[in-house]
Order: structure tokens, then C-alpha cells, then sequence
């Protein structure tokens, strides 16, 4: 048959592969981690409303409190399980005797995820948006990705060194904890994971602000593909996992 | 003592110092423990003398943590293998333990050898995995499947795997191999709810996807009823007409029904390779027959290789193996297969 196919066929594939894969990723109960999602939205909003002015969410509560840690929250399961689930329904040898699926099949995944997770975050920033407070909508958007993102690498590498979703999420636990309480001395440098590049310290010019919050991006990026390339590469001793 | 005076010194607080300490010397009796378990062999359940039990309890927590307790030991799985195998089906036979899941895996480059080389064509294995990867359908042992999909859904994700990208094409094969297994009927069906030999014939369909040259399939009759055994030795069967089908069991009956060529393995080693047929050669004249009373059956259960025995009208009929007839009343019978094959495992 022929190999070549029509760009509507290759839209067609890659609505397949998501609406496939969400079914791993999830474990078929998405509407569940959106629902839990909402409802902690919903309650932090409604002790906002019932606080005095002076103890109200900011700006910067938004973006730690609404929008990075639920997306944490929500890269958390589907990344403990990623690989794990494999070894444990015993389909992982069926997986690694699949000609290119060792990386294909999880990347695709990690893929599937990190939409999800972006199209959730992209509510709840609308959300905070109409009922919270003015901020930079898709700058808050597209820097409240990075957390979670690094996160579930971080996971995701535990998960293949341990071999155990457990160990790898109570030391992920464990991490996160390290970073939050980490948060206020750290918080203008650019070690501080939920750096908010819209609250510039005012001791701190404007120039050098710019590059902290770029190499703290470019870190977390090379961090998470370092852990990710990692995960990969420990994935080739197959025996291992089988 | 020079670790305590350094973190006394850095840390200006004695709690400190004691409390790190205390955790060094842990880590410390903890390493020089597992290095003695390691360096005297010792046997845990064995240790005997003053404050055993502790010392058990102590050496059993130690030895069982990660990177510095246990450490795997290596196993010859398999030693100086050396098989030809052409179009057709093909059984390898062997008690567990053998290699066969080994010597499976190294064919389907999941595992790579660490010695010598698997060719197909004259083509190493190892070398070009991937590409014949694409050509080698794997059925493990022990599989599980996406229990919360359809057959349909099921298969539909692993041709999306096997790089079949155009749709029409790859509808057509999910279907096609649906129907080959006869499970298409039921194709909308949860896999949690199908039967042992369905997800076995699932597992099947799932290779059979990308066409394969070769079909490694391991110990897939293991946990069938024998009906559905059956159905499914005479389905490789039909496979083997233009492929390579490589197949593996413990249960002699499935290489008798279905093989032309086959291989015993025990302990890593191939002791017999070539036709079943031929394989019967070797227990030719060694097979008898005897019946005898309940109490000498107990004296001989531990002197003969006893293959069989049931009750006749008060008395016991062995089968058994022996060069000599067993210095018993005893007549020579036709050896099967499975005497066969029990008479190789005997002499190695």
C-alpha cells in the first residue's frame, strides 16, 4: 500500500495517538483528576473571597498556588505510573520487542500529558483571571508549564532508577517539599523553581532580572530533558525491567 | 573521630555533630557488615552462637538494602547453544529454567548476549535489532494487556506502534488478524472480561499485525484447557506454512502434535536437537512395563524412573526408564516422546 499519506490522515493519527494514549496516562478516569482539579480551585477561591483584603490570594499566590502546584498535582500520578504500570501488567517485554517503541511510546506520552496539563492549566488561569485578579494571562500560562514540567521529569527518572511508582513519588514528595520551603530565601535567584518572572524584586534592575529568569528557565529545561534523556537511557538495560 | 571534629567544627553544635555521627557510623557498620556476608559467604539462616537471633535479624535487614546488601549473581542461562532453524515450526522443550525464555528473549533482541551470536540471514542480531525487530512477532510468557481497552482499541494502539500509518490500512489489519484469531465478533469487548485463551489469542493477534517473518511465541499453551490448547497449537501450526514459527513449552504433548524440528534445553545446554521422531530413538528399547504389589511399588518408586503408574485389579502398572529392565519382571513397550525426553533429562 501506499506509505505516503494526506496531512488530514496525519491530523487524524495524532487525534488517534492523544485520544489513545490519554486512555494510559490517566487510566480512563481524566474527568476525575479535572474534577479534583476544579474542586481545589474552587475551595481556594472561596476562603480568597471570605479572607480580609490584606490576606487575599496575589499575584504571586496565583501563580504557585493556582496554577504550578495543580499542575504538579496532575503530572504526578501519570508520571510515577509511566513506566512502572508497564512492569507491573507485564507489557513492558511486549513494548521493548517493538521495533523503535522504547522511546516512541513513552515520549508520545509524556507528550499526551504535558497537553493535558497545559490545556488544565489554561483553564485555571482563565479562571483566576475572571474571578481573582488582572496579571499577564499568557505569560502566567506559559511560565506555570515549567514547574510541573521539571517535576514530572524529575518522577519520571526516579520511577526508572527505583523501579518502584512509590519510591519514586514519596522522594519526588520529599523534593517538592525541599523546593517550597526552599521558595523565600531563593526566590529572586535563579535556583527558585516557581520563579514568577512578573514580580521583579526592586532591588534588582531590570537587565539582570532578565537574564536570572532566563537561565532559570533554560535550567529547568535542560534539567528536564537531562532527567528525561536519562530515564531513556537507563530504560536500555532491559533486563532489568522485564 | 576526625569526621565528629570536623562537624563540630563546622557546625559549632554538639547535637549536631552527634546526631551526623551517629548517622556515619551507621552507614559505616552497615557497609563493613555487608562486605563480611559477602567475603565469608555467609548463610543467614545459618548463623549460629552467641545473640543469634539478633545478629540474623540485623544481617537480614542489612542484606536486604538496595545497592550495598544484595547483589544479583550472574547465571549462565545459557552455554554453547548452537541451533539452525528454518521455515516451519519449531519447539524448544524444557523444564523450567532451562533458558528457553532466555534464549527467546536473545532472538527478539530484548536481551543481548554476552557471548557468541544470533544470525538471521548472516545478518547479526545485535547489530541491526531494530530491523529485525520489524521482522520477529514476540509473545511472552507471562503478558498483560491494556485490560481497560477493546480488542479493537487494543490493537488498533499497537498497529499505530508498528508504524502502520495509513489509516485504511491499518483498519484492514486490525480487522483482518481479529478475524484470524476468531475474536472479531467480540472485538468491542473489554479485555478484562475475556477468557485465558482469549487474551492469548489476543496476544497472538497482536503479533501477527505487522506480518512477521518470525513468530516467537513462549510457553503459550501454559494455563489453556486442553480444547483450547489444542485450538491454539493447530493455529501456529497454520502460521508456520510461510514463517518461522519458534515455540516453546514444558509440555511434551505440544511439540508431538506440531513440530517437525525441535531442540531440548536443560540447564543452559542443548541436549537434543532434530525431529521428534527421531528423538524416540534414543529411548528405543529402554522403555518397560511392569505390574507390581503396593508395597513393592514403594521400594521401587525410589530405585526406578517411574513415568507412570495406575492401579489394575489390586496391583500397580509402572512405566518406566532403564537400561537393564530394572532387575524386575518387566516387558519392553514402544517409548513415547515424553519417555523420550525424560530419559534425556535423566542422562544429563
Amino acid at each position: 500500500m501506499e506509505n505516503r499519506i494526506s496531512l488530514k490522515e496525519h491530523l487524524i493519527n495524532i487525534y488517534q495517538s492523544i485520544k489513545l494514549n490519554e486512555k494510559f496516562i490517566f487510566s480512563q478516569r481524566f474527568f476525575f483528576f479535572f474534577a479534583s482539579v476544579l474542586l481545589y480551585f474552587i475551595i481556594v477561591c472561596v476562603v480568597n473571597y471570605f479572607n480580609s483584603s490584606a490576606e487575599r490570594i496575589g499575584e504571586e499566590g496565583i501563580f504557585i498556588w493556582l496554577l504550578s502546584v495543580p499542575g504538579i498535582a496532575l503530572v504526578f500520578y501519570p508520571s510515577m505510573s509511566l513506566v512502572t504500570s508497564e512492569t507491573e501488567n507485564r507489557t513492558i517485554e511486549m513494548i521493548f520487542s517493538t521495533a523503535g517503541s522504547r522511546y516512541k511510546v513513552w515520549l508520545a506520552r509524556i507528550g499526551v500529558l504535558y497537553l493535558f496539563v497545559a490545556f488544565i492549566i489554561f483553564i485555571l488561569c482563565s479562571l483566576s483571571f475572571i474571578f481573582i485578579s488582572d496579571f499577564p494571562f499568557l505569560g502566567y500560562f506559559f511560565h506555570s508549564l515549567f514547574p510541573p514540567i521539571f517535576i514530572s521529569s524529575l518522577i519520571i527518572m526516579l520511577s526508572v532508577i527505583f523501579r518502584s511508582s512509590n519510591a519514586a513519588g514519596l522522594l519526588s514528595l520529599v523534593v517538592i517539599f525541599f523546593l517550597l520551603i526552599t521558595y523565600p530565601p531563593l526566590s529572586s535567584t535563579s535556583f527558585n523553581l516557581f520563579l514568577n518572572p512578573y514580580i521583579k524584586p526592586q532591588n534588582i534592575d531590570y537587565a539582570l532580572w532578565t537574564s536570572v529568569v532566563m537561565y532559570n528557565r533554560i535550567g529547568i529545561l535542560l534539567i528536564a530533558g537531562f532527567m528525561l534523556y536519562y530515564s531513556f537511557f537507563r530504560l536500555n538495560k532491559r533486563e532489568k525491567y522485564i | 573521630m576526625g569526621l565528629f571534629v570536623y562537624l563540630r567544627l563546622i557546625w559549632d553544635n554538639l547535637g549536631g555533630a552527634i546526631f551526623w555521627g551517629i548517622i556515619w557510623f551507621l552507614i559505616e557498620y552497615m557497609l563493613v557488615i555487608s562486605g563480611k556476608i559477602k567475603r565469608k559467604e555467609i548463610i543467614l539462616k545459618d548463623i549460629m552462637g552467641r545473640l543469634a537471633g539478633l545478629k540474623k535479624k540485623i544481617y537480614t535487614a542489612i542484606y536486604k538494602i538496595p545497592i550495598i546488601g544484595r547483589k544479583k549473581e550472574q547465571v549462565l542461562a545459557l552455554d554453547s547453544v548452537s541451533l539452525d532453524i528454518g521455515t516451519g515450526m519449531f519447539g524448544l522443550l524444557g523444564p523450567n529454567g532451562a533458558g528457553k525464555t532466555t534464549l527467546m528473549r536473545l532472538l527478539c533482541g530484548i536481551l543481548e548476549e554476552t557471548r557468541g551470536c544470533i544470525f538471521i540471514n548472516d545478518l547479526k542480531v545485535s547489530q541491526h535489532t531494530e530491523d529485525f525487530q520489524s521482522i520477529i512477532g514476540y509473545l511472552p510468557q507471562e503478558f498483560g494487556l491494556y485490560e481497560n481497552m477493546t480488542a479493537y482499541e487494543y490493537l488498533y494502539y499497537h498497529a499505530m506502534l508498528y508504524g502502520i500509518i495509513n489509516i485504511k490500512e491499518r483498519i484492514e489489519k486490525v480487522n483482518d488478524v481479529l478475524k484470524r484469531v476468531n475474536l472479531y465478533q467480540r472485538k468491542d469487548e473489554k479485555l478484562k472480561n475475556y477468557s485465558g485463551g482469549m487474551k492469548q489469542r489476543m496476544g497472538i493477534a497482536r503479533t501477527l499485525l505487522h506480518l512477521p517473518k518470525i513468530v516467537v511465541v513462549d510457553e503459550p499453551t501454559a494455563g489453556l484447557d486442553p480444547a483450547e490448547r489444542i485450538r491454539f497449537r493447530n493455529f501456529l501450526g497454520e502460521l508456520s506454512q510461510d514463517r518461522i514459527v519458534i515455540f516453546s513449552t514444558h509440555i511434551v504433548e505440544d511439540i508431538s502434535g506440531s513440530c517437525n524440528n525441535m531442540a531440548v534445553l536443560n540447564n543452559g545446554k542443548v541436549l537434543y536437537k532434530g525431529s521428534p521422531e527421531k528423538m524416540l530413538e534414543f529411548a528405543e528399547g529402554k522403555v518397560w512395563t511392569a505390574e507390581v504389589p503396593d508395597d513393592e511399588f514403594e521400594n521401587l518408586k525410589n530405585r526406578l524412573n517411574i513415568t507412570q503408574h495406575i492401579r489394575v485389579d489390586g496391583r500397580i502398572r509402572i512405566k518406566f526408564i532403564s537400561e537393564d529392565g530394572g532387575k524386575i519382571e518387566s516387558k519392553r513397550v514402544k517409548p513415547s516422546l515424553e519417555d523420550a525426553y525424560i530419559y534425556l533429562l535423566g542422562k544429563s
